[in-house]
């Protein structure tokens, strides 16, 4: 697969902002979901009670995540599910492969999962020797490319109906067309196959209910509903923030992700799984297992700042305001996690070593945090990891740079002469480029604001 | 009411119009002004970059300064500066010495529509200008500070402008400090955005509360040959 | 009240409802408009007589679904299915149109008194499915496709007649 790498950000954003297809696709899809989720915004008069609200389930679950993990644990088991617990990717992907082998599977069926995306799952089952399906519209498109997603919700956002009709004409042998009805139903006829002699499921979780060890799943095309109730297995993957205290916090996270997310007042299905059925002659899968991923969030989770984060419902809504995201798209971030809430949470799972870009590829702007259905302050965390990071990453001159800065800044004589210095200085050193290549650059003044105001 | 200015090291050192026009206007309105002539910056440059060892000791030295003043008001024609200025109480959070200081700094810290509308209550300085124009809202005013119908409350008494509402007015212009210049293919293509809409607009200038994002407007604008000129709220009501 | 205001918010979301007394009758019309050849239906015993309880994957070969639903969400023109009380989860997804009845007395105002209700009993279902009307997708360019790998068509019969 062809994944960009957080490390070349500057070169891949670059290379998507000379992409007139994309930056179109990207404009269009951008422009219409945000109006889409302000509207729906709009017709709930106590939105912002409910962001209030549901931010504070969020802080009570992550205060107390190790209780409420091993209460929905005990309430998943008790009613048949069995519970892995994996520390990171690659155990995730062996306890599902180990699982696959077990029970002979030859044909997976996968829905949309940002968590099996986060641990390579496809590719890992893939090697396994498994055939594994993505079910979702979007992500059988990305999986048919062979590209990652490029949005948290809407994985193939970034792809023209034209490019998504030759890619179902070269591999699907689909006659050329590029009527989305026809994409669409060339896509339910073959996945219905899949469906009818799938062996194993595999799903995401949205949300975990720790008072009934119920799993609850939302999407709007009902290949959840079929993934988790036709094969005989089903494997549920879950980050471990996912889940929360009670039944009824469900009302207000399903006021939110929809309007969120798609600007829905519901997604068309939500699927309520509580263990497994009760009957061996009822319908629905005989073994269901639940799979906990850690993979770095408990180390999120001990740190008091960007602990907020972990309350993300993966919703997108961040990625459509953003600015940066509207004009490079999610490829761009090399995660599987783009815009806003992936420059925040990509360097804390993936560690800022190759990550290190990210949190500084924003303007701060704050669009982000407005749209926020968890109100996650990410400006705050972006400051905050550009903290850690710059004594610790930023080039020698930068750092140079910012200690001359603080000593001219402290100092009223270094900052008068500094001034005068500027003047003269930039008839003979180039401006950066950097400014001047796109924009023209104001001149310093010949007398600074300090100088008039001395001879008023 | 005696005001001690902010000027911001922007201001200071590439637009001096929006310092000296804020001053005319406060005086204006019945302010005295006082100018300490030992300030310098507000330390956002190194705080949004993450070096905040550096930041903090700039901010010092702005607490400093500041508490020697008996102005009752600190104003500066920036909601950038003065959105870090209220961040000073976080830079500080874990330090019992300079919290309280912070705190005391921040909540007298104001920008210049803020107060003369919430704080003077003032909404017409007996400004004019004729055309038409339209306003950006700043990104950290907005978002930080809330100003929102502060500053159209004020262009709309001035005498003869024509104001219209700008598509996506509160859409970034892609300054972002740093990352104008560490992501300029970036900061240049939002900045596209704003420009795509001031030509909509089809005004003669646009109006904003930040010299930064004045820059930025201001010099896409001027490359690329455009008649739209930029002002500062402050330019904007000093004009008769 | 709550029937009313189920039926505008499922139609505006491209489902189809009718309010009656007379289930049968709505029913047989449904059936005959659609032309249906093969129609499967729940073990619903009153359900019987319009179609056939399917076994194993032949669930895939039927034209139209009929089931009950066990509650309804007036506020956002939703059905509840719990299938611990009826052998619905399949009938209710695969078939390419779905038919459900669900009695007026069992449509809830709001979300939250579903919620309530759901884990008001010793514990809850092992399969509940809230469906709001056919299915649907935005994948391909924001534009939005109705029928992807649920039902294409919804259609609720309110029963008023208890």
């Amino acid at each position: 697969m062809n994944h960009l790498s957080s490390e070349k950000f500057r070169e891949n954003a670059k290379a998507a902002l000379a992409d007139t297809h994309l930056r179109g696709a990207l404009k269009n899809a951008t422009s219409l979901f945000g109006e889409r989720r302000k509207q729906a915004a709009a017709s709930l008069p106590n939105w912002e009670a409910l962001r209030t609200q549901a931010r504070a389930i969020k802080d009570e679950a992550l205060s107390h995540l190790d209780r409420y993990l091993k209460e929905f644990v005990r309430n998943a088991e008790s009613r048949g599910a069995k519970v892995h617990w994996a520390r990171d990717a690659a155990e995730a992907n062996g306890i599902i492969c180990k699982l696959a082998k077990a029970h002979h599977a030859r044909i997976i069926v996968k829905s949309k999962s940002m968590t099996t995306e986060e641990t390579h799952l496809n590719a890992a089952l893939e090697a396994a020797g498994m055939q594994v399906v993505e079910t979702d519209l979007g992500e059988y498109i990305i999986q048919l490319a062979d590209e990652p997603p490029s949005h948290i919700i809407a994985p193939a956002i970034h792809k023209t109906r034209g490019q998504i009709a030759e890619l179902f004409t070269a591999e699907l042998g689909m006659p050329p067309t590029d009527d989305i009805m026809q994409l669409t139903g060339t896509a339910r006829t073959t996945l219905r196959d899949r469906f009818a002699t799938a062996d194993l499921g595999i799903s995401g979780v949205n949300f975990a209910i720790a008072a009934t060890g119920t799993i609850v799943i939302v999407e709007n095309e009902g290949n959840i509903r079929l993934t988790t109730s036709l094969p005989r297995v089903h494997v549920a993957v879950m980050g471990i923030e996912k889940v929360i205290p009670r039944f009824a916090d469900l009302d207000v996270f399903l006021k939110l992700l929809p309007r969120s997310g798609t600007g829905q007042r519901l997604t068309t299905y939500q699927s309520f799984i509580t263990g497994t059925k009760r009957h061996p002659t009822d319908e629905g899968p005989e073994e269901l297992h639940i799979v906990l991923l850690d993979n770095g969030r408990s180390r999120m989770l001990a740190h008091p700042v960007t602990r907020q984060s972990l309350a993300c419902i993966r919703c997108g809504a961040c990625l459509n305001a953003c600015p940066v995201y509207q004009q490079v798209g999610g490829h761009a971030y090399g995660s599987v996690y783009p815009g806003p809430i992936g420059a925040v949470i990509t360097p804390q799972l993936m560690g800022i070593e190759k990550t290190s870009q990210l949190p500084f590829a924003s303007s701060l702007c704050g669009a982000c945090r407005d749209v926020c259905p968890v109100k996650i302050d990410i400006p705050q965390l972006l400051l905050h990891l550009r903290a850690e990071i710059s004594p610790r990453k930023g080039s020698a001159a930068e750092r140079l740079a910012f200690k001359l800065w603080a000593r001219v800044m402290t100092s009223p004589a270094l900052y008068k002469m500094s001034s005068v210095a500027g003047r003269l200085l930039q008839k003979v050193i180039p401006i950066s480029r950097a400014w001047t290549n796109g924009r023209d650059l104001r001149p310093i003044e010949s007398k600074s604001f300090h100088e008039l105001w001395e001879n008023e | 009411m005696k005001v001690s200015l902010f000027v911001t090291c922007l201001v200071d050192q590439l637009w001096t119009s929006i310092g000296v026009s804020s001053v005319e206007v406060l005086r204006r309105v019945g302010c005295e002004i006082e100018f300490d002539q030992r300030q310098t910056c507000c330390a956002q440059p190194a705080f949004n970059t993450g070096y905040r060892k550096e930041a903090k000791q700039v901010a010092k030295r702005f607490i400093e300064i500041y508490e020697e003043s008996d102005a009752e008001a600190i104003v500066s024609p920036s909601g950038s500066c003065t959105a870090m200025v209220h961040h000073y109480p976080e830079l500080f959070s874990d330090d019992p010495e300079w919290l309280p200081r912070a705190k005391a700094i921040a909540a007298r810290t104001h920008e210049l529509s803020s107060f003369l509308i919430r704080v003077l209550k003032v909404e017409d300085v007996g400004a004019s200008w004729n055309g038409k124009l339209t306003w950006h809202d700043a990104c950290h005013g907005l978002r930080d500070l809330n100003l929102k119908h502060e500053p159209r409350t004020l262009i709309q008494n001035v005498r003869g402008a024509e104001f219209v509402e700008l598509e996506h007015a509160d859409a970034c212009c892609g300054f972002g400090g740093t990352f104008s210049v560490k992501y300029p293919e970036i900061s240049v293509a939002i900045l596209d955005q704003k420009i795509d809409a001031i030509e909509r607009a089809g005004v003669q200038a646009v109006v904003s509360g930040d010299a930064s994002c004045l820059m930025q407007i201001g010099g896409r604008l001027s490359r690329k040959g455009s008649k739209v000129r930029v002002m500062h709220l402050a330019e904007l009501l000093n004009h008769r | 009240m709550n029937s009313q205001l189920f039926k505008e918010n499922l139609e505006s979301v491209e489902g189809h409802c009718v309010i009656t007394t007379d289930v049968t009758d709505a029913l047989r019309r449904i059936i005959t408009d659609l032309r249906a050849q093969r129609v499967a239906v729940s073990d619903a015993p009153e359900l019987a007589e319009f179609g056939v309880v399917p076994s194993g994957t032949e669930i895939f070969d039927f034209d139209v679904g009929i089931t009950n639903a066990q509650a309804a969400i007036a506020e956002t023109g939703t059905l509840v299915l719990d299938s611990s009380c009826e052998r619905n989860r399949l009938v209710s997804v695969v078939p390419p149109v779905h038919i459900a009845i669900v009695a007026a007395s069992r449509i809830y105002a709001t979300l939250a008194d579903v919620l309530a209700l759901l884990q008001s009993g010793k514990e809850v279902s092992p399969a509940i499915t809230f469906i709001t009307g056919p299915s649907r997708t935005a994948d391909i360019e924001l534009t939005l496709t109705i029928g992807v790998h649920g039902p294409k068509e919804l259609h609720v019969i309110i029963d008023e007649s208890t």
